[in-house]
């Protein structure tokens, strides 16, 4: 995946969490370390200075999916799965509560959506 | 009036009201009439790390945009990077759009590529004359910007001003109502999403952020993303002690400075109606 990494250092320079001390997603590519590799924001600064233009964000989401992912992650699949959003939403109160300070009604998908979308 | 498709996203419609309100009600202003969107899904910003699949939940609300007939708004970066990242690739590779329908036709919908996709940023940005004849109201505040990077980057995808230093908030902010600080840390990310895989790490990056604010003398942080403003403002007494710093929403600032009240833009937080309320 990193065959075309030169090795440069350009990744960690222009991370601004390694900035800040913190190890993160580009210590594997530039330093073979590979304990930050769920420590990233996407903000693509590191993809974007890359001099021999690798598609790091892309890697590194390929890599995150062969493991185990932090549990949030799977808490967030969950509530897609029940209700289309990241977030809990029960339609009948979001409503209610929309239609108090004036916000057009929303309605969630139907529950089979999601499974026939793959998710 | 044009009207537009407005996709709140799932941290909008579930933690930000005042964000799609401020948002819908300064659009009206500038002749937009938003709808939001019915029955849409997450974006599929964070289902990339854990599912290639992530791609038919942003194609599906693309579609049921297409379907309306309506050019999309979104209020998150997350979302319009997604949303702008699939269409990038379903230019790219053709193949992958045919992939796709076939997917979308178990529920009944296709779709075409030829939605438009715009941040509230961007809309506001082509609309900035306008916007600066109907701020009739300036603030006496220091504020400080959080940037939605992901608007913005990667470049070859969003084309929205300098990738690695956006201007945008802060030309529209310092040219309607407000005084912008300047910090070391405007165009780094907010560090939010960290939060769903490492907490504390997020927690640090808000701090640094704050602390730095603090001895900068900053009224308040003005966010246009749900994710940045999750963790400078609903997250921030959990890392950081020092004297609180608010936020509030772009288009809430912004709906000040055009003549709204603070209880119609939704502002609740008491330091930030005063701050207000006094001019
Ligand atoms: S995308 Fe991740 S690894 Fe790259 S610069 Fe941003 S936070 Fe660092
Ligand atoms: S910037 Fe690119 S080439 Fe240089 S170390 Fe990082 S990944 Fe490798």
């Amino acid at each position: 995946m990193f065959e075309d990494c030169i090795k440069c250092g350009i990744c960690l320079q222009e991370c601004f969490l390694q900035k800040l001390g913190i190890n993160s997603f580009v210590s594997l590519p530039a330093s073979d370390d590979p304990d930050g590799l769920w420590i990233c924001c996407n903000c693509w600064i590191c993809q974007e200075h890359c001099p021999v233009t690798l598609p790091l964000m892309n890697i590194k989401w390929q890599l995150q999916r062969n493991q185990q992912p932090p549990a949030f992650f799977e808490r967030v699949l969950e509530n897609i799965k029940a209700c289309g959003h990241c977030i809990a939403i029960d339609e009948e109160e979001i409503n209610d509560f929309r239609e108090d300070i004036g916000l057009d009604a929303i309605t969630l998908p139907e529950s089979s959506i999601i499974q026939k979308l793959h998710i | 009036m044009k009207n537009m498709a407005l996709f709140p996203g799932c941290l909008v419609l579930s933690l930000f009201p005042e964000y799609e309100l401020a948002s819908k009600k300064i659009l009206a202003l500038l002749d937009i009439q938003t709808h939001t969107l019915p029955e849409t899904i997450c974006c599929g910003s964070v289902l990339q790390s854990v599912n290639s699949n992530w791609i038919y939940a942003a194609a599906y609300d693309l579609a049921l945009a297409e379907r309306s007939g309506m050019e999309i708004i979104t209020l998150c970066g997350g979302c319009t990077n997604s949303f702008k990242r699939l269409q990038w690739m379903c230019r790219s590779n053709p193949l992958l759009l045919d992939e796709i329908n076939e997917v979308l036709a178990q529920v009944g919908l296709s779709f075409h590529n030829t939605v438009h996709v715009s941040h509230i940023l961007e809309i506001l940005f082509e609309r900035k004359e306008t916007l600066r004849r109907q701020c009739c109201k300036s603030l006496p505040l220091r504020v400080a910007v959080m940037t939605p990077c992901q608007v913005f980057r990667p470049a070859n995808v969003m084309h929205f001003d300098d990738s690695d230093h956006p201007r945008v908030m802060q030309n529209l902010i310092s040219s309607t109502v407000a005084e912008v600080v300047s910090y070391s840390m405007e165009d780094d990310c907010c560090g939010s999403s960290l939060s769903m895989s490492q907490e504390s790490v997020a927690f640090r990056v808000g701090q640094v952020r704050l602390e730095e604010l603090e001895k900068k003398k900053t009224d308040m942080i003005i966010t246009a993303c749900g994710n940045c403003h999750l963790l400078l403002q609903n997250m921030q007494s959990a890392y950081y002690q020092g004297r609180p710093i608010p936020c509030l929403f772009l288009p809430q600032l912004l709906g000040v400075a055009m003549g709204f009240s603070s209880k119609e833009m939704m502002i609740s937080h008491p330091s930030v109606r005063s701050l207000i309320e006094n001019v």
